[in-house]
């Protein structure tokens, strides 16, 4: 009987998992080695998205965005677009812990928009795969 | 049919449930999931509504055939505003989260 218990106890615990994968990085910005890439230089144009209505957006948003450089905007959307990806596709459990995140002003720069659209993308499939899946 | 006092405790309770339920405009909505917050993220006017007829569409797409029925959620797009990049950007997002959104919603298990 004891023996039994044993085997059930290590069986239950080697099914634990730490938790769900994308918390460990989610928080962080892209994997390693993708940042690097990005040049860490001041954006030249803050909405940059060939609408020049937008020139009049933001007041000190305006300042904040002007002041970032190339690589602080697409982690910014990065970690932005994976909670909202996380969010769209996880279970009902998760849905509570994270939602929809976009900057309004920032989704109008070329840069941190293309952050969280990979973002978003990357980290609503895994989670799909991830939730689809479980085990193997 | 006689009320004891537990009928009538439980019947005071239902009351008092169903009364909270205040529709569409900022209280319980049965017509989505409650974890879903359509409130858009603060921004200018064409991004919020974007983002707000977007997730209205997308809701539309996933929801169930008697909710289809209803019509408590219809494709919505301003005709104005089409053309207006922010607005077309804040609705093609809002479109694709609160789809998936519903998506999952649906076959989700905990």
């Amino acid at each position: 009987m004891r023996y039994i218990a044993i085997i059930l106890v290590v069986v239950l615990m080697s099914s634990c998992r730490a938790g769900p994968p994308w918390k460990t990085w989610m928080y962080e910005g892209p994997p390693p080695g993708t940042l690097e890439k990005i040049p860490d230089r001041k954006i030249k144009d803050v909405y940059g998205m060939g609408n020049p209505s937008l020139k009049n957006l933001g007041g000190t948003k305006y300042q904040e965005i002007l002041n970032s450089s190339m690589r602080e905007l697409y982690r910014d959307g990065w970690i932005d677009g994976c909670e909202s990806g996380v969010s769209a596709t996880t279970n009902l459990w998760y849905k509570f812990q994270y939602k929809f995140k976009q900057d309004a002003y920032k989704a109008q720069n070329r840069v941190y928009y293309k952050g969280w659209k990979d973002a978003f993308d990357y980290c609503q499939r895994y989670i799909y795969q991830y939730e689809r899946r479980y085990f193997m | 049919m006689q009320l004891t006092k537990v009928n009538i405790a439980i019947l005071l309770c239902l009351v008092t449930i169903l009364t909270s339920c205040t529709g569409r405009d900022g209280g319980f909505d049965p017509t989505k999931p409650y974890s879903l917050d359509l409130t858009p993220p603060e921004g200018p006017y064409e991004y919020e509504e974007g983002w707000s007829d977007g997730c209205e569409s997308g809701i539309s797409v996933y929801h169930n055939n008697f909710m289809k029925f209803m019509g408590t959620h219809e494709f919505r797009q301003n005709p104005k505003l089409r053309k207006n990049k922010m607005y077309y950007r804040a609705w093609k997002d809002s479109f694709l989260y609160c789809s998936l959104y519903m998506e999952t919603t649906t076959r989700s298990k905990l």
